[in-house]
């Protein structure tokens, strides 16, 4: 066993800058070398859409005096499919956060915003009859803490040299991290895509582009061979009148909530229509809440979309989709006028 | 603040640019216990007032320790000491547990009591600083360090960052002699200091997070019962995972103090090559370790006093050792569990003795798989989230589970083992040098290349920044 307990006193001896300069030299020429095969290869810049990223949204979209300010609330379609390039050019400028997260519920970030903050902006908010369903109050519940607990500058400015670092390199994309490479080659047996078919603005909007998947259908669920609709349970009663209160809450001081059923096609429809009938569940939702509702099946221009996956909308399309909703919600009377 | 975020990075480039500066000694060490106020503040500002509050404390009842004329008053401050340290120490981190336990027994016993919810949250690194602040007042009691005279060391000595919330448990007479000269680090120490701190990052960042944290997590995390497989891959997953979070970020730490001219003590050695467990628990968190041999196990007779009082001293010994880490029965076993191997150990030594073979090629590598199983099955209660989830673990990795419903998938069992097996190589061919002494004998280009490697490891493994495991102790 060695004497000394201390590495201070057995820092090898000889050539210390050489080592150095070496390692700084190495490290260099084999990132310089990732990132042009990458680029030249055609991948793209993707920020990771992580909770700081979130929380950074919900920060900035509560601290913004604009009253035109607009959340959007939801998961992976309204993040695809809602573009905030033509937001931009419909509203002059309105400011516009993401705060949706990939497959969670927006319940608990509404709840929130009803119940802890001032807010009195705009939301639109992207529902199906399963946000709130079992547990979905709890699931976008890890961003609420926090923003609550942990929210700090110590963590702003991580987010933020780190979100200008990961929008500036394509190495710090996550498809292509050495975890994911493992498990594509030996799990698929083939390297990642390059470029990937998935890719985050800082502003966590994504971008599906489905051309670059060979067969998009790959990505489509298969069909529930059985199963009827189950009638809603007490979670969901209690998971609907929780929303109803934080609308009624964000409404009576002048914020204006749009609900919207994203377009889903395929077995995504059947299967959703199988388990949550329309009828049983968002007609119950409609009816009970004083939110503007739009959904998908009820504007027929929003049904004409291909969904390659059933389930979101390829990012060709999201422009021609997003001025389609805001017509609709500017018809319904959410309006971004100064 | 954490080691492996961006904001790191420029605050550790602002101190040694401070640091090498052409400021007084004094303006130096000022400079660096505000960095470190800083660094602490970085998570919750308000409890920087405790750490100020344990350093006065201490310092002033050190103070008197020394300077009490009787016997009874050197005592009576030291109880004093070790009533604040461990009172502030109990209130965080065991407030809401013992609450909860009281409330459980109550109900035992047929009363319905209910407490109000306590919702206290715990201070970064308090069992580290708050040990650290204590063995010093311990120190002066016994005799075996002067009061420091100056203050400004010994805040320096409480709060210096680098070591500040998670270790290594840095002793006072080990520190506080390094305040007295100006710390330069020459280019050597900066070299390796460098290294270590790259050393570090890349175990924690590449291989904790990135490969074995996601499938311990799917394993552990999972509300569903794990498969056999999943069982054992996820608990040797998560035996990487703590060592290379841990030894990462001591490994930093050391780098950085490195960096800045100081010397910290080494924190692991090798423990995956352990034979036995008085052997692992000389290679696990030394500094914790030899802290609690020094200051409760020796306290409470150590092995003075026959075999059956040694053995209550070890389980003792390693069940505040195991609760130490945590407010939850779950660490307890896991302490237990260690208390246990140890008298075991002992007993077996004492009743067989030293059998010849053990010290063959085949007997140390037999005994080092039993001491690495054993340290595994541990593992399970330390990691699992309730008692339920490790006896499901445990349960599914013995086969005596016929309900299977997660799995692992090919490449996360082959990265596993495969990363388990080069780090159990390692740890065995390293056991008896060190890491300098390997690391001499490569030529430096050589060292350069691995390192410039490992950096572009680190820079190629995006993802959210996570805490190391152990702030939360």
């Amino acid at each position: 066993m060695p004497s000394s307990i201390f590495s201070f006193e057995r820092a090898p001896d000889g050539h210390a800058g050489r080592t150095l300069l070496c390692a700084v030299a190495v490290a260099a020429v084999l990132l310089v070398g990732v990132e042009s095969f990458l680029r030249s290869e055609g991948g793209a810049p993707s920020v990771p859409l992580s909770k700081s990223l979130m929380t950074a949204n919900l920060d900035g979209g509560l601290s913004n005096p604009d009253p035109r300010t607009t959340l959007i609330l939801g998961a992976s379609r309204i993040r695809t499919g809602f573009s905030s390039r033509v937001f931009a050019e419909h509203t002059r400028q309105a400011p516009l956060y993401y705060l949706a997260t990939a497959g969670e519920s927006p319940l608990a970030m509404l709840v929130f915003l009803a119940e802890k903050t001032k807010f009195s902006g705009k939301l639109i908010v992207s529902m199906n009859a399963n946000s709130l369903s079992g547990a979905s109050m709890n699931e976008q519940q890890y961003i609420v803490r926090y923003f609550e607990d942990e929210w700090n500058w110590n963590n702003r400015m991580n987010h933020i040299i780190g979100a200008r670092v990961s929008s500036s390199v394509v190495i710090r994309q996550e498809n292509y991290a050495i975890s994911n490479v493992l498990r594509s080659v030996i799990d698929l047996n083939k390297t990642p895509p390059i470029p990937y078919w998935r890719r985050n603005s800082p502003s966590g909007e994504t971008f599906y582009d489905f051309s670059l998947i060979d067969d998009g259908s790959v990505l489509v669920p298969p069909a529930l061979s059985t199963g009827a609709a189950e009638p809603a349970d007490t979670a969901w009663e209690q998971n609907l009148a929780h929303f109803n209160k934080a609308v009624s809450r964000l409404t009576a001081r002048g914020a204006q909530i749009a609900l919207v059923r994203f377009p889903t096609s395929g077995n995504w429809w059947l299967n959703d229509q199988r388990q949550w009938p329309r009828d049983s569940f968002w007609d119950r939702i409609a009816v009970s809440t004083g939110a503007i509702k739009i959904h998908f099946r009820d504007v027929p221009s929003m049904t004409r979309f291909t969904l390659p996956d059933s389930s979101h909308l390829d990012r060709r399309d999201r422009d021609a989709f997003t001025r389609i909703l805001l017509n609709e919600l500017d018809a319904a009377g959410m309006t971004w006028r100064k | 603040m954490v080691f492996n975020s961006y904001t790191f990075v420029v605050f550790l480039a602002v101190v040694i640019g401070f640091h090498y500066s052409p400021f007084s000694w004094r303006a130096k060490k000022v400079m660096l216990i505000v960095a470190s106020y800083l660094f602490y503040a970085a998570w919750n500002p308000p409890f920087v007032l405790i750490l100020v509050f344990s350093t006065i404390v201490d310092w002033n009842l050190a103070q008197r320790i020394f300077h009490a004329t009787s016997e009874s008053r050197r005592k009576f401050y030291l109880i004093c000491s070790l009533s604040v340290n461990l009172g502030v120490l109990g209130f965080f981190k065991y407030g809401g547990f013992l609450l909860d336990n009281f409330e459980k027994t109550l109900h035992q016993a047929g009363v319905n009591y209910q407490a109000p919810a306590m919702d206290i949250i715990l201070p970064v690194g308090i069992s580290f600083y708050t040990f650290q602040t204590l063995s010093y007042s311990i120190d002066v009691y016994r005799r075996r360090l002067d009061p420091w005279h100056s203050f400004t060391d010994y805040a320096l000595f409480v709060t210096f960052f680098p070591q500040l919330v998670a270790g290594p448990i840095v002793r006072a007479r080990d520190f506080l002699y390094q305040t007295i000269e100006p710390k330069v680090a020459s280019m050597k120490h900066m070299s390796w200091g460098f290294s270590l701190i790259v050393l570090g990052l890349f175990q924690k960042i590449v291989l904790a997070d990135g490969l074995f944290a996601p499938v311990v997590e799917k394993v552990y995390d999972s509300t569903q019962v794990v498969s056999p497989l999943a069982a054992s891959i996820g608990t040797i997953a998560f035996a990487g995972q703590i060592f290379c979070d841990f030894a990462g970020y001591s490994t930093v730490a050391i780098g950085v103090a490195m960096c800045l001219g100081f010397a910290f003590p080494d924190n692991f050695r090798f423990p995956y090559a352990a034979i036995g467990f008085s052997d692992f628990w000389q290679r696990w968190h030394i500094s914790l370790s030899s802290w609690l041999r020094d200051y409760l196990y020796i306290g409470l007779g150590g092995n003075r006093h026959g075999t059956v009082r040694t053995y209550r001293n070890l389980m003792l010994t390693m069940l505040l050792g195991g609760l130490w880490h945590g407010a939850s029965w779950n660490f307890v076993v896991w302490g237990g569990l260690h208390g246990l191997y140890l008298v075991l150990e002992r007993a077996a030594v004492a009743l067989v003795g030293a059998w010849p073979g053990w010290k063959t090629f085949a007997g140390q590598i037999f005994l080092s798989f039993v001491t690495f199983f054993l340290v595994c099955l541990a593992w399970v209660f330390f990691r699992a989230p309730s008692f339920d989830k490790a006896f499901e673990i445990v349960a599914a990795g013995f086969f005596l589970n016929p309900v299977r419903e997660v799995y692992v998938s090919l490449a996360d069992s082959l990265t596993v083992l495969a990363l388990m097996a080069a780090l159990m190589i390692a740890h065995r061919l390293l056991r008896n040098t060190t890491l300098e002494d390997a690391a001499s004998r490569i030529p430096a280009s050589i060292r350069g290349i691995v390192l410039g490697i490992m950096l572009t490891l680190i820079a190629l493994s995006p993802g959210e920044d996570r805490a190391f495991i152990y702030f939360q102790f």
